[in-house]
């Protein structure tokens, strides 16, 4: 299935370099919702990953006469829109302004289902274990905030958009066994953190 | 495999990473202790696919597709190539340096002339062939218009007639000169009555009527006394084509004026 969707990418790269500039249309098509997605992890916000999407494909389209084919379409233009997303997430960093807006979007939405599942007492799990459900993944949240940028793109595009250790370290231009290791350096400090939920917690400094 | 693998060993067999086949598998598969890390990364993989997984905008693709026509096409109508600009902003400068120049000229030109026309006495003459004419008018007239046609040329008979005498010459002993004359039958009467305002003695007058065309005066006389008759010839209506002394406009050299000398010339009969 990859590889299909591959031979079709480089098809409509021919035939956008041939002149035929309405194939990168199809491009956008099929690689859109992918990098979307990717660029809302990483930024938790919808309008600047939006403008991420936009951004990246403009760059792909100004670019794609000098592509040479070297990693695929799909790995090329994703590595842009991450690039772009890591800029986005700096300027916004420097800006002062609140990183994750989605963060107390999601609150509220945890809050609301929390409602909405203590209003149907017969189906809904007990009170008490839905709260806890909710600190939980609160905490998560927060230590999630706190991982370095790496581990955090690292396990984005893990967990979201569901990419291999293979195209991760394509992506990251790095090792697989080093895309292996982030994931699990990761996972280990929101686990130390669910554990140590509700006490001081000390994130572990790493070494990246 | 009795001790539990580490944790990055989890973690990949949690992402199918892991060979499903080998020792490590195999332990945590049946482990209680490694289900409960799989656990944690499965809660984990939930926090994160609720708070970062969302709805994908149903227009996102068309939006992104305008945006980025929308964009080229912009980008295509403002990209001029750089030399280009510069050429375009290079012609821009000559075009409009060349107009103000050309509206300064003709500024400076009008100054010129209120200038001139305002204070006449301030303005030199020239003499020449052209006979007494202001300087300024001179040059304006050589440059606008053929010199007979501009009225600032003839304007100046009155100085011609009333034209102070800049410069002595000194004669020699033998002048001869040419002149222009506009009716050769009349010539010998007026020549006596000139000769006569000069004070020429008639004596000493000898005309002669060649032909119909030219005639030759000879005359013996005083210094001053040629001069006289010269400027009273040129008044007439003669008009002296030789370039040599006595001109209209010199006068005699102090202390020469009753020198004699003995004059010729000829008259040739010209057309109006």
């Amino acid at each position: 299935m990859d590889a299909d969707n591959k031979k079709r990418d480089e098809e409509l790269v021919k035939e956008f370099k041939a002149g035929n500039k309405e194939a990168f249309d199809d491009l956008i098509g099929r690689h859109a919702p992918k990098l979307y997605q990717a660029s809302f992890g990483l930024l938790g916000n919808r309008q600047d990953a939006e403008e991420v999407v936009q951004d990246a494909f403009l760059r792909a389209y100004k670019g794609l006469e000098n592509f040479r084919g070297d990693a695929s379409f799909e790995t090329w233009v994703c590595r842009i829109a991450i690039n772009l997303s890591r800029n986005k997430y700096q300027w916004n960093k420097r800006r002062g302004a609140e990183l994750n807006l989605s963060i107390s979007e999601h609150r509220q939405s945890l809050e609301e289902n929390s409602n909405e599942d203590m209003a149907i007492p017969d189906k809904a799990p007990a009170p008490d274990s839905v709260l806890e459900k909710a600190e939980a993944e609160k905490g998560i949240m927060e230590a999630f905030e706190n991982l370095p940028e790496t581990l955090r793109e690292t396990m984005i595009l893990r967990h979201i958009n569901n990419m291999s250790y293979e195209k991760i370290a394509e992506l990251q231009e790095c090792k697989e066994g080093t895309v292996k290791s982030r994931i699990a350096r990761g996972r280990e400090i929101l686990r130390e953190y669910l554990i140590n939920a509700g006490t001081d917690i000390k994130i572990r400094p790493l070494e990246d | 495999m009795k001790q539990c693998p580490d944790n990055e060993v989890i973690s990949a067999y949690y992402d199918g990473e892991l060979d499903g086949e080998s020792p490590e598998a195999l332990h945590i598969s049946s482990c209680p202790e490694c289900a409960k890390i799989l656990e944690s990364y499965a809660d984990m993989d939930k926090a994160l696919k609720n708070k970062f997984t969302c709805e994908i905008p149903a227009n996102l693709t068309e939006k992104v597709k305008k945006t980025i026509r929308r964009r080229i096409n912009a980008e295509k109508r403002i990209s001029i190539p750089f030399p280009v600009l510069l050429l375009r902003i290079a012609a821009s400068l000559f075009i409009a340096s060349v107009i103000l120049f050309y509206v300064s000229s003709l500024v400076k030109d009008r100054e010129t002339e209120t200038a001139a026309s305002s204070k006449p006495e301030t303005r030199k003459n020239v003499s020449g062939g052209l006979g007494i004419i202001p300087f300024e008018d001179y040059v304006k007239a050589s440059f606008r218009a053929p010199p007979v046609s501009t009225p600032l040329l003839t304007a100046p008979d009155t100085a011609n007639r009333t034209g102070k005498i800049e410069k002595s010459a000194v004669l020699p002993d033998k002048v001869s000169q040419v002149w222009v004359t506009r009716n050769i039958e009349k010539l010998p009467s007026l020549i006596s009555t000139l000769a006569a305002k000069a004070g020429i003695s008639p004596a000493n007058t000898n005309i002669t009527i060649n032909d119909g065309n030219t005639a030759n005066l000879d005359m013996k006389l005083s210094k001053g006394q040629l001069f006289n008759f010269v400027r009273l010839c040129k008044n007439s209506g003669f008009e002296l084509l030789s370039p040599q002394a006595p001109q209209p406009e010199q006068k005699v050299q102090q202390g020469t004026e009753n020198e004699d000398v003995n004059y010729n010339a000829s008259f040739v009969l010209g057309h109006n």
